[in-house]
């Protein structure tokens, strides 16, 4: 199988076969807060959060998922008045294809050690 | 009632005017209205069906600080509560834009709406700023100026949200709303922005606020005065700007400064470069040695696939595709299928 994986800024979502045992399904819809303090979001799907390593912060199981953010995105949704107040008013769109994904964090390799992007 | 299909002439002229009057509202008018404000506040408490707040106005994002702590300290051991600025803005989501938004859609037709909410709401968003906080100026001023350009030409009325409006107008630049007490900041007294409407001023604060507050920023991104007067007045050496922690001030750094000085950096190198990574954008690997270290510091030079943003990484690996994927812990030969 070609392995999918996607670039949301400083987010990565790499797809695998199957979610690790033991997670805990989170309530929320907010995968990661990155830059400029601005939340990467989804509207569907499960999100489970669990450090593997130092990049891995969790798993996303999409199902007709798309991911929304101030920044990154194929179109703005600012015609969806509904999603629009929902997820804020200046906010871009990405559809994903339904699988499971790592969510990884991006990290800048700083004198001999990894930091997260500050920002 | 027929749908509207079609705007007159009248109607067209009607949104520009309604746009420039909310920038003027939200920017450029100093007064704020305490007592029609005060009476907002409460009224968004009351259909949140949360008691009523005492409601402290306050003049400077410092001054709020300032007068948080008092209020706690004031409560004896109590607090001001939770933040409640969830349920209220959820509540007027609810009562105000949902009524409104129903009667719009049944009323006019799809494109007649798009191009209302273009040239006047995306507009005054784009002036005005991020929506940070939906029930003030700051992050409602667009929505004040599509109800209020649907109302005139006589598509909807609502009293509900005539009240909101009216809370708008009364000058709540910035709210913080606790159970116990909402906290309502006026609006500044200075604001420059830049081409984009980001907050940006290379002369002064970009931000004066009534108490003297100032507030430095560039291209929306904010400084200590020290640092944005070593940037706008190129005093930094290149090693001082890459030895920055936080990259999104790094990145304004490098484009303040003058790029003939990356000549000055110790042998200065460009180890790898790629014209279009598959989506279009350059990368480079850049080494340099700076004082006091035996090995050069090496950085990934690449650009974010949405804003274009210029970015300096640094990074272990000499080629850039190594050190674009290595940032994400991923190998070398995996390819992204798709960036955003």
């Amino acid at each position: 199988m070609k392995q999918t994986l996607y670039r949301h800024g400083d987010l990565a979502l790499t797809q695998i076969e199957k979610l690790p045992d033991n997670l805990k399904k989170s309530n929320t819809k907010v995968l990661m807060t990155g830059s400029h303090r601005n939340d990467h979001k989804i509207d569907k799907g499960d999100v489970y959060f669990k450090n593997v390593g130092q990049y891995i912060f969790g798993y996303l199981v999409a199902k007709n998922t798309k991911l929304f953010h101030k920044e990154h995105g194929n179109q703005w949704i600012r015609n969806n008045h509904k999603k629009s107040e929902y997820l804020g008013n200046n906010t871009k769109v990405a559809k994903i294809e339904n699988g499971i994904y790592e969510l990884r964090k991006q990290q800048e390799f700083v004198n001999k050690e990894l930091i997260p992007i500050i920002d | 009632m027929k749908k509207l299909e079609k705007f007159t002439k009248k109607q067209i002229e009607l949104q520009s005017e309604i746009r420039d009057k909310w920038i003027k509202i939200a920017l450029k008018d100093k007064d704020i209205n305490k007592e029609e404000c005060e009476a907002g506040v409460k009224w968004m408490y009351y259909i949140s069906k949360l008691k009523e707040p005492k409601v402290i106005f306050v003049d400077s994002p410092k001054d709020f600080a300032k007068k948080f702590r008092a209020s706690v300290r004031d409560s004896v051991g109590a607090s001001v509560g939770a933040s409640v600025r969830a349920s209220v803005r959820a509540s007027v989501r609810d009562s105000v834009r949902a009524s409104v938004r129903a009667s719009v859609r049944a009323s006019v037709w799809d494109s007649v709406r798009a191009s209302v909410w273009d040239s006047v709401r995306a507009s005054v968003r784009d002036s005005v700023g991020a929506s940070v906080c939906w029930t003030s100026l700051c992050g409602d001023a667009e929505f004040g100026a599509w109800y209020e350009y649907w109302k005139k030409i006589k598509v909807v009325k609502n009293k509900e949200v005539d009240k909101y409006i009216g809370f708008l107008k009364s000058g709540a630049f910035y709210c913080m709303f606790f159970e116990k007490v909402a906290f309502v900041m006026r609006r500044p007294t200075i604001v420059k922005q830049n081409e984009r409407k980001q907050l940006h001023s290379i002369n002064s604060p970009a931000l004066v606020f009534k108490d003297g507050t100032e507030i430095y920023k560039l291209n929306g991104v904010q400084f200590e005065k020290e640092w944005w007067d070593k940037i706008v007045n190129d005093k930094m050496s290149p090693e001082e700007v890459f030895a920055i922690d936080n990259i999104e001030h790094r990145r304004i750094a490098y484009e303040f400064m003058d790029k003939t000085k990356m000549k000055q950096l110790k042998d200065y190198k460009v180890l790898d470069e790629v014209k279009d990574d598959g989506f279009g954008n350059e990368m480079k690997i850049v080494s340099f040695t700076v004082q006091n270290m035996e090995t050069p510091l090496l950085f990934l030079n690449c650009f974010c696939p949405s804003s274009k943003r210029e970015y300096f990484l640094q990074t272990e690996k000499d080629t850039c595709q190594e050190a674009k994927m290595a940032s994400f812990g991923l190998k070398a030969d995996d390819k992204f299928t798709k960036e955003w």
